[in-house]
C-alpha cells in the first residue's frame, strides 16, 4: 500500500471504524483517539497491512487493544488517585449517548465486542473467531447472552428471542 | 444464531451512524507525520539496541580472547622455620662506603706503614 493508497483508505474508513469502536467502547472521544492511534501505527506498516488483506480488521483490532490497555492504565491510575485522596473524575452524560450504547456499557467487554462485530460489522462466527482469537463456542455464547441481556435492558419485546434461536 | 432481520441490527447501525455524524477525523497529513515520527523513534531505538549488543559482544569477546588471569597463590602467614628471605637490596659493604665520606675515620696506608713496627 503506497502513501496515496493509505490516504484513500484512511478517508474511506476512518469514520466507519470510529462508529464501530464507539459502539464497542461507549465513548466517542476515546473511539476517535484509539482509531487515530491505530492509523498512526498502520502508517509505518503499510506494506504488511496490504499483504494481510483486511486492513480495516487490523485497524479495528489494534484500536480495540489500545482501548483495553487504556482501561487497564486508568484502573491503575484510579487506584493511585484513590490512594492519594484525590476525587475521581466522573464524566457526565454526553449528547452522543443513545439507549443501545448505554445498555451495552453494562455488558462485559468481550460480549460487547462480539455483539458489535456481529451486528454492526456483519461478521460471521468464523470471522469473529479469527479476529478476536476466541473459540467459536465462546463467540456463540457471547452472542446469545449478550442478546438476552440487551433485550432485558432495552425492554423491547421485539428483541426477546429464544437463546437457541 | 441471530437472524439477519434481528431488530438489534438497526439499533447498532443507528448508534454507529450517530457517532459517524459527529466524528471529526484528523487530517491524513497529521496521521502521516505522526507515523513518520513513530518510525524514526523505532529506528533510533533499534540502532541504540544494536549498538549496545555490539558493544557488549565486543567486551565479552575481548575478555575471552585475553585469556585466563594468572593464578595467584593465596597469601599465607610467614613460617618461622623458613630462612629469612634474602633482602632485595644487599647489605652495605665496606666498598660501598668508599663512595662517600665515612663518619668514622679509617686508617690509611701511609699512616699504618709509619706506625707499625716489625716484630723482627
Amino acid at each position: 500500500m503506497t502513501a496515496e493508497e493509505f490516504e484513500e483508505f484512511y478517508a474511506q474508513t476512518v469514520t466507519r471504524l470510529t462508529g464501530q469502536l464507539y459502539v464497542m467502547l461507549g465513548d466517542l472521544q476515546e473511539a476517535q483517539d484509539v482509531v487515530q492511534e491505530a492509523f498512526v501505527k498502520a502508517w509505518s506498516r503499510r506494506q504488511q497491512l496490504d499483504r494481510e488483506g483486511q486492513p480495516d480488521a487490523w485497524i479495528r483490532t489494534v484500536a480495540w487493544r489500545l482501548a483495553v490497555s487504556r482501561w487497564r492504565f486508568r484502573r491503575r491510575s484510579a487506584d493511585a488517585w484513590k490512594r492519594s485522596g484525590a476525587p475521581p473524575h466522573v464524566e457526565g452524560p454526553g449528547p452522543e449517548q443513545v439507549a443501545l450504547v448505554d445498555a451495552l456499557r453494562d455488558l462485559p467487554d468481550q460480549q460487547r465486542r462480539t455483539l458489535t462485530l456481529h451486528y454492526l460489522c456483519d461478521l460471521t462466527v468464523e470471522q469473529i473467531t479469527a479476529e478476536t482469537g476466541l473459540s467459536a463456542s465462546t463467540v456463540k455464547t457471547h452472542l446469545v447472552r449478550g442478546r438476552s441481556a440487551l433485550a432485558q435492558r432495552l425492554q423491547d419485546p421485539c428483541t426477546e428471542e429464544a437463546p437457541g434461536a | 444464531m441471530p437472524e439477519a432481520h434481528d431488530p438489534l441490527r438497526p439499533l447498532f447501525r443507528q448508534a454507529a451512524d450517530a457517532a459517524r455524524a459527529r466524528t471529526v477525523p484528523a487530517p491524513v497529513a497529521q496521521i502521516a507525520a505522526r507515523g513518520r515520527r513513530a518510525r524514526r523513534r523505532r529506528i533510533a531505538a533499534f540502532a541504540a539496541g544494536a549498538c549496545l549488543v555490539l558493544l557488549g559482544g565486543g567486551a565479552l569477546t575481548a575478555s575471552l580472547v585475553s585469556g585466563p588471569a594468572p593464578v595467584t597463590t593465596p597469601v599465607t602467614r610467614p613460617s618461622p622455620d623458613l630462612p629469612p628471605s634474602p633482602a632485595t637490596t644487599p647489605p652495605p659493604t665496606p666498598d660501598s662506603t668508599a663512595v662517600g665520606p665515612s663518619p668514622t675515620p679509617t686508617p690509611t696506608w701511609p699512616l699504618s706503614m709509619g706506625t707499625t713496627t716489625s716484630p723482627a
